[in-house]
């Protein structure tokens, strides 16, 4: 099939503020570094919203709102895999949903004035005004200024001149929430203008990077006190701050976040299975699973001894009791959730069942889809789009015996064959593992063939297994799946993608990284503690 | 026709409720009343013209392009018998068009379902990623934002002549509370395979997918009946209340815009933008008269996702708050979008057990069942159309004043866009003579968006950048 005169195939189009593609090749990334002459250079930090998830946990934080508060927003925008809403400006409707999140929220709260104001407002004439400085800096993640704290307080005291102290307190908290600086992430050096030129990130935005980094949430008092009085400044401020918050619970969900969006599970429960071949298929199930992830990928990180190969090659997990009966292993003596149990053949987590039955089927596996993920987030390649108009039908399937054997059609058919020799092998070597995860030895069709081999991947990732096991313990130690887990914990710590002018820290942190032996906690601290996270860089425009 | 006398010239810029309560008439009068311009100067009375736009996911069923289920209609340009797929449209089909064999216009990045879906309503091709803008485009491939504006917007933000507003967008009071309404039932997230309303280039409109939350707010003001309700004391004071929230978000807007560079700017107008809608809605709230025909749907229902009311269930109460938001005259211009290019549904209601687009490309024949699913969407659709019909308005309904088109991403399921299944309904107010199947094979849609732009009263010669000057698809009207 050929395409016709109106349908011409994709042309990237470089925006004037990106760089150039930054190059997979560790030696083109190390020329393109030197040829920045040693001079730190970043790419751009630009304003973003504030994402749902972000939103729910900042409510929480700040007035211990009830999650889901931020739900009726319409969905967030990815970056990469990571949620993040960087590129495509506000909408009406979400304008709208944000009054009505913040009128619900008020409404939510409004039986808990005196306790959230700290003081009533009835009988204190400065109740409000103190509540407005001191929430105002917690709110807007900064210090207010008095025209801000005046302009809020005047809402307060309109609703109160209108009705009582209780309707000025949902006004306010009203405002609040739809205040912009409530709802963006503004990232600037410590003069508050966007810069063009690398400087030093303010110590209130540094406390912002740190706790959404880490948190997924707002700074707490500690880190509020440590950017007033400039601690912050100081870099061994900073690693312990960062040693503290990786112990907190909030960095498990955080580390189980990453793997999550990292992994394309997201949405895993909304999976639709045969109930008549999968009948413990289910919400329960899915959150199970999900749940796993969250455990095992922060046990690794934080508990664990950190390191990549683990997360990839582990013959252990911490299931739960759904899981152990998934893995066919029963519960040892004394078992809670959370013990750290061997599971046999596994193989780190994308031998677990969330990864697995995300990219599956409703009644079979999906070779492609765990394949693309694994090329895509794990390798991090671009698949090149199929010519437009081709037809993706496989041929008719006459004389085989295994899906594997259907699937080996596509390679039949040149158009078809150029990506998908480069994307299914990677999925072959999941065969083993059913629609939800389980393993088995055949696929209904015939015995289970799951060997292939590395097409198209780096100089150290080459050669043939025979099993997930054998391919992920060679990719564990690969330096090309070494970069691109750097890289992509990169986006998810600075909220934005890498560009050619990171090009000499991305360098510094992939050698930091193995060096490390492929260290995870280490990469974090690292992440933290970089020239990029710790600067800021936020316009092209030089200003006048 | 939709014509009235005239009852009383007037020059001051009153509104429109500020007038009927000098003339001592209800809400159930609105209608008998001709509408006034931005300068209070009468227009000729007409009933308002209305668009509505719908969507749902895929082709026609094919193993591969040579193997297209042909789905022209058999008969006459004005005696005609439906393809199975349309069978269902049946009982409605004086007050529907088959424009047979249109070739989308589409074009750019990603695969055929994204920029299809980009194209459908705006005629302009898919970006390619940029600025770290990494949308899904089907299958891993990488895409922007579409580049340019659909129909629908491009009507919404007109004004005057012969199109549905005659107030200007920026006009402090507004004929309607919202210029246009975009619904979706699991429209999915925000990539380009799932959005299809644009309001510029790279600014992709999201379609409110909560059903429960759209009749909240779309009829928050809204109060059927014959007589105006009466007045709430306190209205005005929660408004100015209101008010000044959106001022303090003006100011720190302002404020911010010191804090970023000129490339984020655009981000700061959007948010401007929408507190400026919020502010019109505020002002037009008091003023806006719902239509005689006016009533409240049904409350549809709460709950969304697993456990919750499926995909089918949904789309009847969300095409009721549609149908009751334009009889109301909530808004003029709207669009509904089913699923998704790439659609997941599983249509578990006719028996299938694999996805929507799984089964387009499944190693087995799966026309039939593919067949099932265009036919199944050919009732969700009559049901809108019946739903329209149902309202009278002057001598016909509100669906003789309201130009239906649905679409789709693709013309076939092996990614061509020939012979897309198109379908237009309603209308007849507005110039289009039903109850005909015309052949335009080979012509380019970009024709029909043309069409439906001067239809609605927007003059121009073409609709996106791919086929800009495509002209009018001759024949229609």
């Amino acid at each position: 099939m050929t395409g016709d005169e109106t349908q011409t195939s994709g042309e990237s189009e470089t925006g004037s503020t990106d760089q150039g593609e930054v190059p997979q090749d560790p030696d083109e990334l190390k020329r393109a570094c030197e040829e920045r002459d040693q001079t730190l250079s970043l790419g751009l930090t630009k304003l973003r919203r504030l994402t749902r998830r972000q939103l729910n946990n900042t409510l929480f934080s700040l007035l211990g709102v009830a999650p889901g508060a931020a739900d009726g927003l319409a969905p967030d925008e990815k970056l990469g895999p990571f949620e993040n809403n960087a590129i495509t400006p506000i909408t009406d409707l979400l304008v709208e949903q944000i009054q009505e999140m913040a009128q619900s929220v008020a409404t939510e709260l409004s039986s808990r004035r005196t306790e959230i104001m700290g003081c009533d407002a009835t009988i204190d004439l400065t109740c409000a005004q103190r509540f407005v400085e001191s929430f105002g800096e917690k709110a807007f993640r900064r210090p207010i200024t008095e025209e801000e704290s005046a302009a809020l307080l005047a809402i307060f005291e309109l609703g109160q001149a209108n009705a009582n102290a209780d309707h000025g307190f949902a006004l306010l908290i009203q405002a609040f929430v739809q205040s912009p600086s409530f709802l963006y992430h503004v990232d600037v050096p410590a003069n508050g203008v966007a810069t063009s030129t690398v400087q030093r990130v303010g110590l209130h935005t540094l406390a912002s990077r740190l706790s959404y980094f880490l948190w997924n949430s707002m700074p707490d008092d500690t880190l509020f006190a440590l950017a007033q009085d400039g601690s912050l400044a100081d870099e061994a401020v900073v690693e312990a701050q960062v040693a503290r918050m990786l112990s907190d619970e909030r960095a498990q969900s955080v580390i189980g976040l990453f793997h999550e969006q990292w992994l394309g599970v997201a949405g895993l429960e909304e999976k639709t299975k045969d109930a008549d071949t999968y009948p413990v298929w289910g919400p329960e199930l899915a959150a199970s699973m999900l749940d796993e992830l969250k455990r095992f990928t922060s046990y690794v990180v934080r508990d664990g001894d950190g390191l990549l190969r683990t997360l990839l090659t582990a013959n252990f997990t911490l299931p739960d009791e759904n899981l152990l009966a998934l893995y066919g292993v029963t519960p040892p003596p004394g078992f809670s959730v959370g013990d750290v149990v061997p599971v046999p053949n596994r193989s780190g987590v994308l031998t677990q069942p969330a990864f697995l039955t995300k990219n599956a089927h409703f009644d079979r596996t999906s070779v492609v889809h765990r394949g693309l993920v694994v090329r895509r987030n794990v390798l991090c390649q671009t698949v090149d789009p199929p010519p437009n108009n081709v037809s993706t039908a496989l041929p008719e399937a006459t004389q085989v015996s295994t899906t594997r054997e259907l699937l080996e059609l596509h390679l039949e058919s040149p158009s078809c064959a150029k990506c998908h020799q480069a994307i299914d092998p990677l999925g072959y070597a999941f065969e083993h593992y059913d629609p939800i995860g389980a393993y088995r030895v055949t696929d209904g069709l015939g015995v289970i063939d799951a060997s292939g081999e590395f097409v198209k991947t780096g100089k150290d990732l080459q050669g043939s297994y025979a099993d997930a096991a054998e391919m992920l313990a060679m990719m564990a130690q690969a330096d090309e799946v070494e970069r691109c887990v750097a890289d992509q914990w990169f986006r998810f710590a600075l909220a934005r993608m890498e560009s050619l002018d990171d090009a000499c820290s991305l360098v510094e942190l992939h050698e930091k990284f193995q060096l490390s032996g492929g260290n995870l906690r280490d990469l974090i601290i690292r992440l933290a503690l970089s020239a990029p996270f710790l600067n800021v860089r936020s316009t092209n425009e030089v200003s006048p | 026709m939709n014509r009235y006398r005239p009852t009383q010239r007037r020059f001051a810029p009153l509104s429109r409720r500020q007038v009927l309560q000098a003339l001592g008439l209800g809400a159930a009068a609105a209608p008998l009343l001709p509408l006034f311009n931005a300068s209070g100067e009468e227009l000729e009375g007409k009933l308002p013209k209305r668009l509505l736009l719908v969507f749902s996911p895929d082709g026609i069923a094919a193993r591969d392009w040579s193997t297209a289920v042909d789905w022209r209609p058999q008969g006459s340009e004005s005696d005609f018998t439906f393809h199975y797929i349309h069978e269902p449209l049946t009982p409605m089909k004086n007050k529907v068009v088959i424009p047979w064999g249109l070739t989308l216009t589409a074009a750019g990045a990603g695969e055929a379902h994204a920029h299809g879906m980009a194209g459908l309503w705006t005629g302009a091709s898919l970006n390619g990623p940029s600025s770290g803008a990494t949308f899904d485009g089907g299958n891993g491939h990488l895409t922007g934002w579409g580049s340019g504006a659909s129909v629908d917007q491009l009507i919404a933000q007109g004004a005057g002549g012969d199109l549905p507003y005659a107030l200007a967008p920026d006009a402090p009071n507004q004929e309607t509370p919202y210029r246009s309404v975009e619904l979706g039932v699991d429209p999915g997230g925000p990539t380009s395979l799932n959005r299809m309303i644009y309001s510029g280039p790279d600014s992709p409109v999201h379609p409110e997918s909560n059903a429960r939350a759209a009749f909240n707010r779309l009829f928050a003001g809204v109060t059927p009946g014959s007589e105006d309700a009466p007045v709430d004391p306190s209205a005005e004071l929660r408004r100015a209340e209101q008010q000044s929230i959106l001022s303090l978000g003006r100011a720190d807007l302002a404020r911010i815009r010191k804090k970023v560079g000129s490339e984020d700017y655009h981000k700061l107008d959007a948010h401007l933008d929408g507190l400026s809608t919020l502010e019109q809605r505020l002002n037009s709230m008091n003023t806006v008269t719902p239509n005689a025909s006016c009533s409240l749907p049904q409350t549809p229902p709460e709950t969304q996702g697993p456990g919750g009311p499926g995909f089918n269930e949904l789309i009847p109460p969300t095409m009721d708050v549609l149908a009751h938001a334009l009889a109301c005259d909530v808004t003029r211009v709207a669009s509904l979008q089913l699923s998704y290019g790439f659609s997941y549904v599983t249509h578990t209601w006719l028996g299938h057990t694999s996805q929507h687009h799984t089964m387009s490309h499944d190693t087995t024949d799966r026309r039939k069942e593919l067949q099932d699913i265009d036919n199944w969407y050919s009732q969700q659709f009559l049901y809108l159309l019946q739903k329209l019909d149902s309202f009278p308005e002057g001598e016909g309904t509100l669906l003789d004043n309201t130009l239906v088109v649905w679409g789709r991403e693709l013309g076939t399921t092996a990614h061509r866009f020939e012979r897309s299944p198109l379908v237009i309904a309603g209308g007849k107010n507005l110039g289009v003579v039903g109850g005909r199947y015309l052949n335009f094979d080979g012509q380019k849609h970009a024709k029909l968006l043309v069409s439906i732009a001067n239809i609605m009263g927007l003059a121009v010669d073409g609709v996106g950048n791919i086929d800009p000057n495509s002209g009018t698809l001759a024949g229609l009207v």
